[in-house]
């Protein structure tokens, strides 16, 4: 999967201080919910009714809803949704390179691009650089420009993530809402772009591997015969044989 | 991350929150900026120029599981591990063979995706219901300990978070609070229950043993068992005990290169042991004739010469069909010296065997004679004279005693005299043409359907030895072995093509499926090879024909062809077993640091395999008597497998805790009060009856286990074989147990039998993890562990002969801790609170009689005796478990783990019967490691890090110091009388310190440990130093034994290796026979064997989840079917199925491959039940993992106890968890997949 350079020129929606304000609203409530979390969710409430109403309304909703169920209830549902399932990783370069070696590298860019803009990931129970809320922060707080367009190369991870929450019917997407209302809106083909993409799925070591994606090889379906006893695997039509795709030749010369 | 409360959002809102960073601290600036991102143009190129632009290299491996030992380099940049790669400095092994480097496989090529893997586990857990309760008790008590007996104590509230388990619902806390939680726990079970209600669980410490003594030293100090794991992941091979009077002690992978005849059976080499396999690929090259045995056909099998297709659970027969051939044509058509020689010094062929009067004509073999039994001869008044096994002398034709036996190894008599050395002595190896006399004996045979016993006559040649009558082991065995020689009386087979009784060939190729030409074949070369090459003949055994109940009986026929032919104790001979334990090297060290020897003996070690057997209520879904599961020899009539487990226990020959009806604490107490010595009180109460073993009432809430920790393992996602069961008995939580319990006809008689069996018997689940897994989702409490690269530690394997290290590449992120670090800040917490609630108390300790001591020769001539029914006294050592009693002070438990204890000096070292006076290696580590000032440890050496340990394992044991392998062998001449010091002589300086491991592999030193010779460069091969020695093996005749003579073994029909089929599952437990179709919910469903090998793409559950490892296998759960099966129930290749017994549900998709042999399916080894695995059709809930269809059966000869090689040590002999004779029905999935 490649990131996503269509909207690395364009301008933010909201004015700086909006962002600023939405991002780390965002950043705050995709991290853990911690104990002190209550007693700050009026002030909070108090901030997302400032934001423009596309980043606002959604995250009031989402305030309102951790203030209803409650702190313990929240937490159980955020390790349920965030710790113990992939789909929903917080990890944006988790999405972009996958389980390919890229992705120690795409860390340690993150890394430097911090420090080049003159802040230290805090060492201390460090999370991770590419860890949302980290670069939610980092735009908020550090560098809005280039806050800017590592959110946009992520996109394919947020709109997964958001996907991903969505089939959960998770509260958390309307904290993601929030955040996809700060970037540039998806139209004309940008949906089937990112379709595209998502397709893809994360980039994978190629060599080796033939046209067939498993072992069996699909011809031999064909020459399978049904028992005697009759019973037939249900809608089995053999397959037409098919090309198995480039072969390693063998014996011809390197 | 600071606290938001630091967040001043009263002020202007946003100029506050703003200020609520909490991940960024300002930072200085890199002057030359150089790694500036780039855009457009040749990004490209920066990965590949930042791929070397690395910041360090470091040196680690991979734990716990993996026997592959690699070391690798680690790639480390701005704190961020990058990759991995294959280190490649191992030592050289000479200039005439392959080399070690490189190592590595794609398993750990992969592992630095766990690093930062979404599914890393990064905080502490604990269950949201369990905190809130613990929360709001601390506050209601103000002392944790109250607040934890608050919850536990309350019905209501333990079923709730109990109930909980695997349902979700974790919350993040801090270390603080789960520590003091965990530690209020344990203080609490010891207070209420005794420290005898805690275990713990940690397998395989070669891989990483600091890790392992982490928590293991704890345990033991408070004294809590820690349970066993080679024979609950029954890759134990009891047949290594019952032969050699040792535990897998095997050949290093460099010494295939050696064999002249290489047999891979049920060992799919390249698959499991990819870094190895290279040695016997180039081997081929050498001239090396390779032959694979496997049911499929094998990624092994085409490297081979020759593929044995034999059937599942079949090999035993195979096995015998081949020392068929070879005792025919090489020990009877025609005698061969090399085998004569070899077998009259290190095997029992030629000791005597009396033979009982069965009444009816023929004849029972009996129990070997011994110069106790002899009227009248010098040795018959020696001491230990019922020790000491005979053998007729053919240079006087009269009955000798020769050296080397058991009670030569104990006592004064025996001084000099523990040797092999024949001296004039001529045993003679038949009694064939002794006298001419013979009678019928009548041997068992078990190859039909029910595997239930038929005897059949066959003669051998006798002689009269006072009023007894005796025949060899050899005539025994070319009796069993349908090995006929004119004039014996008997029914004999006719030939080789004679199916109709064992051990034909013919025999075997109906039984096995293999040619009978075939069988001939192997069988001839394999006995020719030997002579030509001098017992250069070498099998490697895998877990495909070890994992069976019957799996010892497998293992003997197997080991009889090393054996018999002269090729056990050589370089490139013998059995190579490599499944499951995998050497600790420095084991003396090892052992006496991670079970705190060093400070309290003697430990607590239990047997896994029984410990669930009974814990998870398996015992009563036994719906027959154990001798229906044997074999219906009418050994056990009548008798429940309980029964005879609750036997072994009162008999000392098993452990077993929790130990008795009460705290061991109470026991002690109780005897104080009562103003006897432990031993006394226990034995008159136990007389009485007023004290009872635990295992007597498994059901008593008193006699649960309540707390079992789990650190560098996966028992719910891998080795809980009846997993199910564990989660409805153990956890009380959803299960999918359909089987019935036991009626009263089968249940136990001296087992207490409540209606309802207990659920929900553990109070605390503790997991240390670094990747969430079904243990950690069962789990009430999780901790985060730091992985591989991310701490201290030390590695080693049988495969290779070299010690190396594990070295962290970066601190553990987010608040992940080393298994050492999270121990220690429990045993702190624990001993704080123990102030309070624990002081010091005395324990009463039970433990089983144990191997290589005198009290192995506790049952003579291995005839059962219970003092329960008043055939003799209870006698605690003896005829019962040894009791000693112990002080703890649970105070101090934190001091103690931190620093080395004084016992090391007082008392000396003791490992495999051979003792260390280690005063001066302990002065070493002081001045090394530093002292402890004040407090109990004042003036002992630290052991606060990781590293310490690491370097305190190895310099106090004789592998990695010279002093002390050279100071053992001195101690061992005294015993054999013969010269031995010299081996280790050539390194007695050198002493392998962490920071040599840490430069590069080292190799280990030649010490009285292990029973190979390295010395002088050469391949570790097991049992060389007994060969060439004159060592005797650790067995009650000094030799390796064929024949086994204990009561149980006996009754069993076992003294001899015999064939056994798998077990009949129909009969057992009306599950439907194997082949046959049904209709099951409207589809058709066909029963086929079960079995669980080790993966390719995973090491047990590790990896299993890896996502590389993942895409190049299938994904998720599968299991591999025939064509032919598929056919039969309409699957096509991918399709959904589920697989149901009794046992539990699997729901899993199909791979369809003509490599499967119809009527057996394969379901890889621990495939957790996280990765895509679907709500079953049948239950609607998630389906389970491979052994979810397993449950354990635990075979009686293997808990025999108290009698020479048959004496317990923890991992080296017990009943294991078989898994291989399970049969299931499959059938296609019809309803939509739902997660």
């Amino acid at each position: 999967m490649m990131p996503w350079r269509r909207h690395r020129r364009s301008s933010p929606r909201f004015d700086a201080r909006a962002q600023a304000d939405a991002w780390q609203l965002c950043s705050l409530l995709l991290d853990y919910p911690r104990e002190d979390l209550p007693r700050h969710l009026a002030a909070l409430r108090e901030v997302a009714g400032n934001l423009p109403p596309s980043a606002g309304e959604p995250l009031s909703r989402f305030l309102e809803h951790a203030e209803a169920v409650g702190l313990p209830e929240l937490q159980r549902d955020y390790v349920d949704t965030f710790d113990v399932t992939r789909k929903c990783a917080l990890h944006l370069t988790y999405f972009l390179h996958g389980d390919t070696r890229n992705r120690g590298v795409a860390l340690v860019q993150f890394k430097q691009l911090y420090r080049q803009h003159g802040v230290e990931l805090d060492d201390a129970d460090a999370e991770l650089p590419d860890y949302l809320p980290v670069v939610l922060e980092f735009g908020a707080t550090v560098a809005p420009g280039t806050g800017w367009k590592v959110l946009n190369d992520h996109r394919v991870g947020i709109e997964l993530l958001r996907r991903a929450l969505d089939r959960r019917g998770s509260p958390w997407l309307d904290v993601v809402a929030a955040l996809r209302a700060t970037l540039p809106d998806l139209d004309g083909d940008d949906e089937q772009a990112l379709a595209r993409l998502i397709a893809q799925g994360p980039p994978q070591e190629t060599v080796g591997i033939d046209d067939a994606p498993y072992a069996m090889d699909p011809d031999l379906d064909g020459l399978r015969t049904p028992p005697a006893d009759g019973c037939a695997p249900p809608g089995s039509t053999p397959h037409a044989p098919q090309s198995l795709g480039p072969t390693i030749p063998v014996g011809a010369p390197r | 991350m600071s606290d938001i409360t630091s967040a001043r959002l009263d002020g202007p809102l946003s100029d506050a929150l703003v200020g609520t960073r909490r991940f960024f601290t300002r930072g200085r600036v890199s002057d030359d900026r150089r790694t500036l991102s780039l855009e457009g143009g040749r990004s490209g190129d920066s990965f590949y120029r930042d791929r070397w632009s690395h910041d360090k290299v470091v040196r680690s491996t991979h734990g716990v599981n993996c026997t592959g030992s690699c070391s690798w380099k680690v790639y480390v940049k701005d704190g961020i591990i990058t990759w991995e790669a294959q280190q490649t400095d191992y030592p050289s092994t000479g200039a005439d063979k392959p080399e070690y480097e490189p190592r590595g496989c794609p398993r750990g090529a992969a592992f630095s995706w766990y690093t930062y893997s979404p599914t890393r586990v990064r905080y502490p857990y604990v269950r949201g219901t369990l905190l809130e309760m613990f929360r709001a008790a601390r506050q209601q008590y103000g002392d944790p300990v109250l607040a934890w007996a608050s919850i536990v104590q309350d019905e209501e509230k333990a079923r709730a978070y109990k109930a909980a388990r695997g349902k979700g619902g974790l919350v993040r806390a801090s270390w603080e609070d789960v520590v003091d939680l965990v530690a209020a726990a344990h203080v609490y079970t010891v207070k209420r229950f005794g420290p005898d209600r805690i275990a713990g669980f940690s397998p395989i410490p070669a891989m990483s043993p600091v890790s392992y003594a982490s928590g293991a030293r704890f345990h033991e100090l408070i004294g809590a068992p820690m349970l066993s794991f080679y024979d609950w992941y029954a890759d134990l091979p009891n047949a290594s005990p019952q032969m050699f009077g040792d535990q897998t002690d095997v050949p290093e992978s460099g010494d295939w290169w050696d064999a002249g005849y290489l047999i891979m059976w049920g060992s799919n080499v390249p698959l499991t042991r990819t870094p190895d396999a290279h040695w016997m690929v180039e081997a081929r090259y050498r001239g090396q004739k390779v032959i694979a045995v496997a049911p499929d056909y094998a990624d092994n099998v085409k490297f081979a010469d020759e593929w044995v297709a034999s059937a599942p659970g079949t090999d035993g027969a195979l096995a015998m069909g081949m020392g068929h051939v070879v005792m025919r044509e090489f020990f009877v058509d025609r005698q061969v010296d090399f085998f004569t020689d070899y077998n009259q010094r290190f095997t029992d062929l030629p000791y005597l065997v009396t033979l009982d009067d069965a009444g009816d004509g023929s004849f029972r073999p009996g129990k070997f004679l011994v110069a106790g039994d002899l009227e009248g001869h010098p040795e018959a008044g020696s001491e230990n004279a019922m020790w000491k096994p005979a053998v007729l002398d053919g240079a006087t034709g009269e009955v000798a005693i020769p050296n080397g036996s058991i009670g030569h190894r104990f006592g004064e008599e025996g001084e000099g005299r523990w040797n092999l050395d024949l001296g004039d002595i001529r045993p003679v190896l038949s009694l064939y043409g002794d006298t001419g006399e013979a009678v019928e004996v009548a041997l068992p045979r078990f190859d039909n359907l029910e595997g239930s016993q038929v005897l059949e006559r066959r003669g051998v040649p006798v002689r009269r030895v006072g009023d007894r009558l005796v025949t060899t082991v050899l005539d025994l065995m070319l009796a069993q072995y349908g090995v006929g020689r004119d004039g014996l009386p008997g029914a004999w087979p006719s030939g080789y093509d004679d199916p109709s009784a064992p051990a034909t060939p013919a025999w075997a190729a109906e039984i096995t499926g293999v040619p009978v030409e075939q069988i001939i074949r192997i069988g001839r070369e394999w006995a020719q090879n030997a002579i030509d090459t001098q017992g250069r003949g070498m099998i490697l055994m895998g877990a495909g024909i070890n994992h069976w109940y019957h799996s010892d009986q497998i293992y003997r026929a197997l080991l009889v062809l090393t054996s018999i032919t002269g090729c056990q104790g050589r370089n490139g001979g013998g059995w190579a077993h490599y499944v499951g334990q995998e050497k600790v090297r420095p084991i003396m060290g090892f052992q006496h640091l991670a079970f705190a020897l060093d400070w309290v003996r003697p430990p607590r070690h239990m047997n896994q395999t029984s410990y669930w057997y009974v814990h998870t209520s398996q015992y009563r879904y036994d719906t027959f008597d154990a001798d229906a599961v044997n074999g219906a020899t009418g050994a056990f009539t009548g008798r429940s497998t309980m029964d005879l487990l609750a036997q072994a226990v009162r008999l000392g020959w098993v452990p077993s805790y929790p130990q008795f009806d009460r705290s061991s604490l109470q026991v002690a107490d109780e005897a104080a009060e009562a103003g006897m010595a432990a031993g006394e009180y226990v034995a008159s109460r136990l007389k009485d009856g007023t004290l009872r073993f635990a295992v007597e009432d498994p059901e008593h809430p008193d006699n649960y286990p309540r707390i079992l920790s789990l650190w560098r393992s996966n028992l719910l996602g891998s080795s809980a074989k009846g997993n199910e069961y564990f989660l409805k008995h153990l956890l009380g939580t959803d299960h999918a147990v359909k089987a019935t319990q036991a009626a009263p006809e089968h249940r136990p008689q001296d087992v207490a039998w409540p209606e309802q069996a207990g659920e929900g018997k553990l109070d605390l689940l503790l997991t240390l993890d670094f990747r969430m897994t079904s243990s950690t989702l069962f789990s009430d409490v999780v901790l985060p562990a730091a992985t591989w690269y991310e701490k201290h530690d030390i590695n080693t394997t049988d495969m290779h002969p070299f010690i190396h290290s594990f070295n962290p590449a970066i601190a553990p992120p987010w608040q992940a801790k080393s298994d050492w670090e999270a121990w220690k800040a429990i045993a702190r917490r624990f001993s704080q609170l123990a102030v309070d609630h624990l002081g010091t108390r005395k324990d009463v300790v039970t433990k089983p009689l144990w191997h290589d001591t005198p009290e192995a020769m506790a049952t003579v001539h291995g005839r059962v005796q219970d003092w329960r029914t008043g055939e003799v006294e209870p006698v605690p050592g003896r005829t019962m478990p040894v009791v000693a009693e112990v002080e703890r002070d649970y105070t101090t438990v934190y001091d103690k783990m931190t620093s080395i204890g004084p016992l090391l000096e007082k008392v000396g070292m003791l490992t495999k019967g051979v003792k260390y006076e280690v005063g001066r290696e302990v002065d070493i580590l002081r001045r090394r490691n530093g002292t402890v000032r004040g407090g109990i440890a004042d003036g002992q050496p630290r052991i606060e890090t990781d590293i310490q340990v690491a370097d305190a394992i190895m310099h106090l044991s004789g592998v990695s110091n010279g002093h002390l392998a050279t100071q053992g062998f001195r101690f061992l001449e005294k015993r054999t009388g013969t010269q031995l010091h010299d081996l280790s002589a050539e390194h007695e300086g050198k002493q392998i310190t962490f920071a040599d491991t840490q430069a590069a592999p080292v190799p280990v030193i030649t010490s009285p440990e292990w029973s190979g010779s390295e010395s002088g460069g050469r391949r570790y091969a097991p049992f060389t130093i007994n060969i060439e020695r004159s060592k005797p093996f650790h067995t009650l005749t000094g030799r390796q034994h064929f024949y086994l003579d204990h009561d149980w073994v006996q009754g069993m029909g076992e003294s001899l290796p015999t064939y056994r089929p798998p077990l009949n599952m129909t009969t057992l437990f009306g599950e439907d026979p194997v082949g046959q179709q049904s209709d099951h919910d409207g589809a058709v469903a066909v029963a086929v064997r079960y079995l669980t090998p080790h993966s390719k793409w995973s090491i047990h559950s590790e990896y299993q989840d890896n996502l590389f490892m993942l895409s190049l296998s299938r994904g998720g759960q599968t299991i591999w079917m025939s064509d032919v099966d598929a056919a039969k129930i309409g699957v096509r290749d991918n399709d959904w199925i589920e697989a149901v017994n009794r046992n539990g549900v699997v729901a899993c998709r199909a791979i369809v491959s003509h490599r499967m042999p119809e009527g057996t399916v394969f379901m890889h080894h621990a495939q957790d039940r996280l990765i895509d695995v679907p709500l079953t059709e049948t239950d609607n809930k998630r389906g389970g993992i491979h052994n979810s269809l397993t449950r354990i059966l635990l075979k009686p000869s293997h808990i025999v106890g108290g009698y020479a090689q048959f004496s317990y040590f923890f991992n080296y002999i017990g009943p294991i968890g078989s898994n291989r004779d399970e049969v299931t029905v499959i059938r296609r999935r019809t309803a939509p997949v739902t997660y």
